[in-house]
């Protein structure tokens, strides 16, 4: 009896639990299926109750938005051929047919591919569908008002040519409307060319004035590359940088890289259409030819330049956008537009200024400098967001990365991420404190807020992390015994004063108190390397690392070992005893080539490894040596842990052979009695390897031995047979370091304190620069529910510049999602989605 | 007691343990789980999915009969043989008199696909229930397995008995490929033919035109579900789904062949392992198909993460060795199946059909473009599917109505007729069923 009662107490918990919890989500069946393209439109509510399509701008709170106005949002359904409307202010979806169990929409035709409505007058909404290839005229009111019981479809408009007794079907993809809202513009990639329809025409097929089939379609041919063309690519020519207090210098003088595309025969295949507004025209992304195309709209011609497409992008594109015009740099006068479009081959993101010169945009070093960096991602769709840039007056704030307000683009990646890229910050003015009126990169004081931004790159989500002023990319610096922990408070002013920073500059540095200290400044160029004044040599552990955020990945990491290997130096060789020392022959081998030079700052390690580990019985007649040796002396640890070795410091080099101390610098402790006999020693390894060659290697001696894990650099060449690092050559690129001194090379500087009194670190002991904190691009999972990731397939971005919301359509599984940019989340609520 | 036992022996009479049990009766199309053209002949592939019968069945229908016949209802819907309603397709419910006299064989239950080589004019259908190939010979509209009545004959089932290397044919057979085998260096010619198991395995049998003998050379294992298989000339692209091993097996394994027809058997003759780039985690792969006359480039169809038709050229740069680039994704219906890739009538461009069994539809995507072009509904359970180019007709394999839904596709080339008063009815649509639809209830 106590049993049952206790199931049922446990029982009745775990319902609560399962069935009661506030985690529980609602029953809400799905009624979008496969949404692919959105538009909005405005509706007033007269004192009737009928709901009017009243112009975009009146849902706007700068202009007399009032609670009778609702923003609709119309999303096609790809699946059922359907448009539904979506009520922004109340979150519902609106159901055509109350009478049919689950949602209805308004049909339309055959997998839908774009849907317009006139900002201006959003009376009518133009559906263009791809599977039944037609143009449709429907009644706006017929989506959005329950109570209407009109005509929904007011007119459909085949589109395609008779041809020959023959119809051509256009098969539209997308569709665009003329900043004068008088034209249609549909792409219509299986006739290689533009469908262009007059608003004019329409209203007079649905006023039944014109028939249907008689509706006047302009065509627009689309051309190829008919010859050799020239991309262009400009290096440098982004002059558009934000970087409050950090040394950063100016990106290099603008040059021009040109290459040349060549000639195609394929036709063209528009698939997506862009207006540029400011010069009355229309931008086409081909899925087929590596040009963008540029259609004048008052004389409904391609634009050419020297005969061929305006814009050469030397790769097809699968879709395009374009920016408003933004400052050139912050306070400029002068001012760029920006064309993005999705690379078809690799669908990654490039850009070309409007005159069509491609941008240099990435240093990542990934071999695509003209393509934005966004990690490698897929990217489905693009969009240009513009939140309180133009409009409504301006909310200029200081706030973090994630409130955006500028100009930006918004890339959607097939992982269902939206990544963020720069094009114009409007805070940017607010975030420094500038210094003299004509500087074009102020720097603030220790304390402000601080920010890299640039042009097309990724915004990097914790420029802005609380509480620290400058957590740019972090240092680390740990060694085998201890990860020390870092302060990144940026106050501490010696380390400023060594890291050579001018005063007035902010520089977030850290600092540990551990023995030996620690400090660790830690902003992209942050510290002027070359030049960097002598540190304190008593205590101090500095670094300071000069790196482009968005060029380091995870793997940016230095290492300092103490007596380490230089890589590469791994072989074979002759030994035999010359006039006061021994001589190293490795033919085949180049000690130059891996950075050996002569000047004991290098000692040769023989690897002993003994065919036979018993004892051995070892004759030498030379010598006048014989005894049984203990092979296993060269090979088994040591008493204190350590590796047993056998090496000697390298007094000279050249290309070939080595020459080295007699004296040994390292023995194994058996031997240790026998450290002057090096004829004995020598003897005994010689009958341990079976009178091989003997194996051997380089490293560094008494110092530490500085490289990546997979680079070196060493300053040392070959002149004629000798191995030397000529005066001349750049200090940067010693792979050695001293402790106590100052190492510096391109990317990293450092001093590595001695250790407390005569201690000498243990050979191996390895300090690693590494950063470890990497920047993450600020993006948004759309696929992020609190139920766990769902996939999706994000089909468009689409920027309301009247809510100033992004909004996301994904025709996989979420629907339409509407996304604040102030901030931008880290994902979408289910509570917020249209599904 | 007394009562017990004679309850028990009452009860033991009523069995019958010697019952061979019912066959099939001829024409019944019954679960179908496998539809293929071959020879202008519709395969169909029955498997008795709740064994209802002592055996599944493999149907050949003459095209130009069935065209005919689908044709004539259309025309006139009181024809004979037709069943039309007003608001439905027509249905052809007498599956038998559409048969030829050796149209119809036997197999064993839970077929999961059909191949067919033209080179041998020969037809492969691994079973689950007997867990092994049955070979068919298809000469002049005419099934010869060796059949007595219309069973099959042991001597054409492969690979259930241990052969003399101790292999037998894993008995959860999934996919299947066929292929030609003598450009590989293969002696004695004839095909090869690769079948992939639930269990992740992949059987390879070769059957020789010399010996006429079908022999199971190799079976190699794996560890996530075979869900499809592509042969492209030495290479043959095994796709693989595993739910629970998801992260690491879920995406498109790559067999050489030119490694396998050595001397010897390597065994291990994988030659990479290849995973769709950009999507959030790995793609759960359920069919794949290569496009005409491309040896690289294919689509696949994903399930769940996302639903979606993906296009894949593995020659193309790649970023990660292993990793191939998504060059286009085309979201799909819920529970994509089976993709089958092809041209319709005359026109050139490239379609892929992808049966969605959950959403009840099938796919139409021009592949080039990477955009839906039309969804055709009316099928409860669409899962196989059969293209017939020429005549523009998709044929699909309906499992929960245990039918065949004709597909008319000619709206998709050809719009001659239509006018602005017409062109909703311009969309491909089901125009007929093969079969009297009876919908399980539990399968709906």
């Amino acid at each position: 009896m106590k049993t049952s009662w206790l199931c049922g107490a446990l029982l009745s918990q775990v319902c609560w639990f399962v069935g009661c919890g506030s985690q529980a989500q609602p029953l809400n069946p799905a009624s979008f299926l496969r949404p692919e393209r959105v538009a909005f439109a405005c509706v007033r509510t007269d004192k009737a109750g009928e709901q009017v399509p009243v112009p975009l701008e009146q849902c706007s709170p700068c202009t007399g938005h009032t609670r009778e106005h609702s923003m609709f949002a119309l999303v096609t359904q790809t699946t059922r051929g359907e448009i539904a409307a979506a009520d922004l202010s109340t979150g519902r979806v609106i159901d055509t047919q109350s009478t049919i169990p689950g949602a209805t929409f308004v049909a339309v035709g055959d997998a839908p591919s774009a849907v317009v409505v006139p900002p201006l007058d959003g009376r009518r909404t133009y559906v263009a569908s791809f599977g039944s290839s037609d143009l449709r005229v429907l009644d706006t009111r017929s989506l959005v008002d329950k109570a209407f019981t009109g005509r929904a479809t007011l007119a459909v408009i085949p589109l395609g040519f008779l041809t020959d007794g023959r119809w051509d079907e256009a098969e539209p993809v997308d569709m665009v409307l003329s900043p004068d809202e008088t034209r249609l513009v549909i792409a219509a990639p299986r006739l290689h060319g533009l469908i262009v329809i007059e608003i004019a025409d329409l209203d007079r097929v649905v006023s039944g004035e014109l028939h249907a089939g008689d509706a006047p379609l302009a065509f627009v041919a689309l051309g190829g590359l008919t010859a050799d063309a020239t991309l262009t690519t400009a290096t440098g020519s982004d002059r558009y940088q934000v970087s409050c207090g950090l040394n950063v210098p100016p990106r290099p003088s603008e040059s021009v890289n040109e290459r040349v595309v060549s000639a195609s025969s394929d036709e063209a295949q528009p698939v997506a259409l862009t207006v540029d507004a400011a010069n009355n025209r229309v931008l086409v992304a081909d899925a087929s030819l590596p040009v963008i195309h540029a259609v004048d709209l008052a004389t409904l011609t391609e634009t050419l330049h020297a005969g061929r497409p305006y814009f050469v992008t030397g790769t097809p594109t699968l879709d395009v956008v374009m920016s408003p015009a933004v400052p050139a740099s912050p306070g400029d006068a002068a001012f760029e537009r920006y064309i993005y479009a999705i690379d078809a081959e690799r669908r990654d993101v490039l850009v070309l200024n409007d005159r069509g010169v491609m941008q240099s945009v990435n240093t990542a070093g990934n071999g695509r400098p003209d393509r934005i960096d966004f990690a490698g991602a897929s990217i489905l769709s693009l969009e240009v967001i513009e939140p309180r840039y133009q409009g409504c007056a301006p909310v200029v704030s200081l706030a973090g990365p994630r409130y955006l307000h500028g100009v930006f683009l918004a890339a959607a990646g097939l992982d269902g991420r939206i990544r963020i890229a720069d094009v114009y910050d409007l805070d940017a003015p607010a975030r420094c404190e500038s210094t003299s009126a004509d500087s074009p990169a102020p720097a603030c004081s220790i304390g402000a807020p601080c920010a890299v931004f640039q042009r097309h790159r990724p915004r990097i989500a914790s420029t802005f992390s609380s509480p620290l002023p400058c957590a740019i990319p972090t240092l680390s610096v740990r060694n085998d015994f201890v990860s020390l922990p870092v302060d990144n408070s940026g106050e501490t002013p010696s380390l400023m004063a060594l890291a050579g920073c001018s005063e007035g500059k902010a520089v977030a540095h850290q600092q540990v108190t551990t023995t030996p200290a620690m400090g660790t400044p830690a902003v992209t160029f942050a510290c002027p390397l070359v030049g960097m004044p002598p540190m304190n040599t008593t205590f101090e552990t500095v670094a300071c690392v000069n790196a482009d955020p968005w060029a380091m990945g995870a793997q940016f990491e230095w290492l300092a070992v103490w007596e380490g290997e230089l890589p590469g130096t791994q072989s074979s060789g002759a030994l035999r005893e010359v006039d006061n020392g021994l001589e190293l022959q490795a033919d085949g081998f180049d000690f130059c080539s891996v950075g050996v030079e002569g000047g004991l700052k290098y000692a040769v390690e023989l690897l002993i490894l003994p065919a036979d580990r018993s004892l051995v019985d070892a004759y030498d007649e030379q010598v006048g040596f014989s005894e049984k040796v203990d092979c296993d002396a060269f090979v088994e640890p040591e008493a204190d842990g350590t590796r047993p070795r056998l090496a000697f410091q390298v007094s000279g080099a050249t290309a070939n052979t080595l020459t080295l101390d007699v004296k040994p610098v390292d023995v194994p402790a058996a031997f240790a009695a026998d450290i002057d006999d090096t004829p004995t020693l020598l003897a005994r390894a010689r009958h341990c390897v079976a009178g091989q060659r003997f194996a051997f290697t380089v490293r560094s001696n008494g110092r530490y031995t500085v490289r990546t894990r997979t680079t070196f650099s060493h300053r040392v060449s070959r002149e004629g047979n000798e191995c030397v690092a000529p005066p001349e050559s750049s200090v940067l690129r010693d792979g050695q370091a001293v402790p106590g001194s100052l190492y510096e090379n391109d990317s990293i500087a450092f001093q590595i304190a001695p250790l407390m009194g005569d201690a000498e670190p243990v050979q191996g002991l390895a300090f690693t620069f590494g950063l470890s904190t990497a920047p993450s691009f600020l993006t948004l999972n759309a696929g992020a529910t609190a139920a766990g990731t769902r996939s999706t397939v994000l089909s468009e971005l689409r920027y309301n510049p009247i809510d100033t919301r992004l909004y996301a359509v994904d025709s996989a599984s979420r629907g339409l999602m509407p996304i604040s940019l102030s901030p931008l989340p880290s994902e979408v609520s289910t509570r917020t989605t249209f599904q | 007691m007394r009562r017990a036992f004679f309850i028990a022996a009452l009860l033991a009479s009523a069995c019958s343990f010697n019952n061979p049990g019912q066959a099939p009766p001829r024409g019944k199309i019954y679960f179908p789980t496998a539809v293929a053209i071959a020879a202008d002949h519709l395969l169909v592939a029955n498997s008795n999915f709740d064994i209802r019968y002592n055996a599944g069945s493999l149907q050949a229908y003459d095209l130009a009969v069935l065209s005919e016949q689908v044709d004539a209802c259309l025309a006139d819907p009181s024809a004979a043989g037709c069943d039309c309603g007003a608001y439905r397709p027509c249905e052809l419910p007498d599956t038998e008199s559409l048969l030829a006299e050796r149209g119809e064989v036997l197999i064993g239950s839970y077929a999961s696909q059909i191949a067919f080589s033209p080179r041998r004019s020969r037809i492969y259908v691994p079973t689950r229930s007997n867990g092994g190939l049955t070979f068919i010979d298809f000469v002049d509209g005419v099934l010869d397995c060796g059949q007595a009545g219309r069973r099959c004959s042991a001597g054409h089932i492969a690979g259930v008995e241990p052969n003399g290397q101790q292999l037998a044919m894993p008995n959860h057979p999934s996919s299947i490929a066929v292929g030609e085998a003598a450009p590989l260096g293969l002696s004695g010619g004839g095909d090869f033919v690769l079948v992939g198991d639930e269990n992740g395995s992949v059987s390879l049998f070769t059957d020789s035109e010399e010996t006429g003998e079908l022999t199971l050379e190799h079976v190699r294992s794996g560890s996530a579900e075979v869900t499809s298989i592509a042969t492209a000339g030495a290479y043959a692209y095994v796709a693989t789904d595993s739910f629970l091993l998801r992260n690491s097996s879920s995406g498109v394994r790559v067999l050489g062949f030119a490694d396998l027809f050595g001397e010897a058997f390597r065994g291990s003759y994988v030659r990479e392992d290849l995973t769709l780039s950009g999507f959030a985690g790995p793609p759960r792969v359920r069919s794949i198909a290569f496009l005409p006359g491309s040896t690289t480039e294919f689509v696949a169809a994903t399930t769940s993460s996302p639903n979606a038709l993906v296009r894949v050229d593995s020659a193309a740069e790649r970023q990660r060795p292993s990793e191939v680039l998504t060059e286009s994704v085309v979201s799909l219906g819920v529970g994509p199946s089976k993709v089958q890739v092809g041209t319709v009538g005359t026109d050139p461009r490239v379609f892929a059909f992808v049966s969605c069994f959950d959403s009840r539809e099938v796919m139409v995507v021009d592949v080039n473009l990477g955009r839906l072009v039309s969804v055709i509904q009316g099928a409860t359970g669409p899962f196989s599917l059969a293209l017939d180019t020429p005549r523009a007709r998709l044929y699909v394999g309906d499992f929960r109505s245990s039918t065949v839904r004709i597909v008319d596709l000619a709206p998709l080339v050809s719009r001659d007729a239509v006018t602005p008063d017409t062109v909703d009815q311009a969309s491909p649509r089901v125009i007929a069923i093969l079969g009297r639809p009876s919908v399980v209830q539990a399968l709906q």
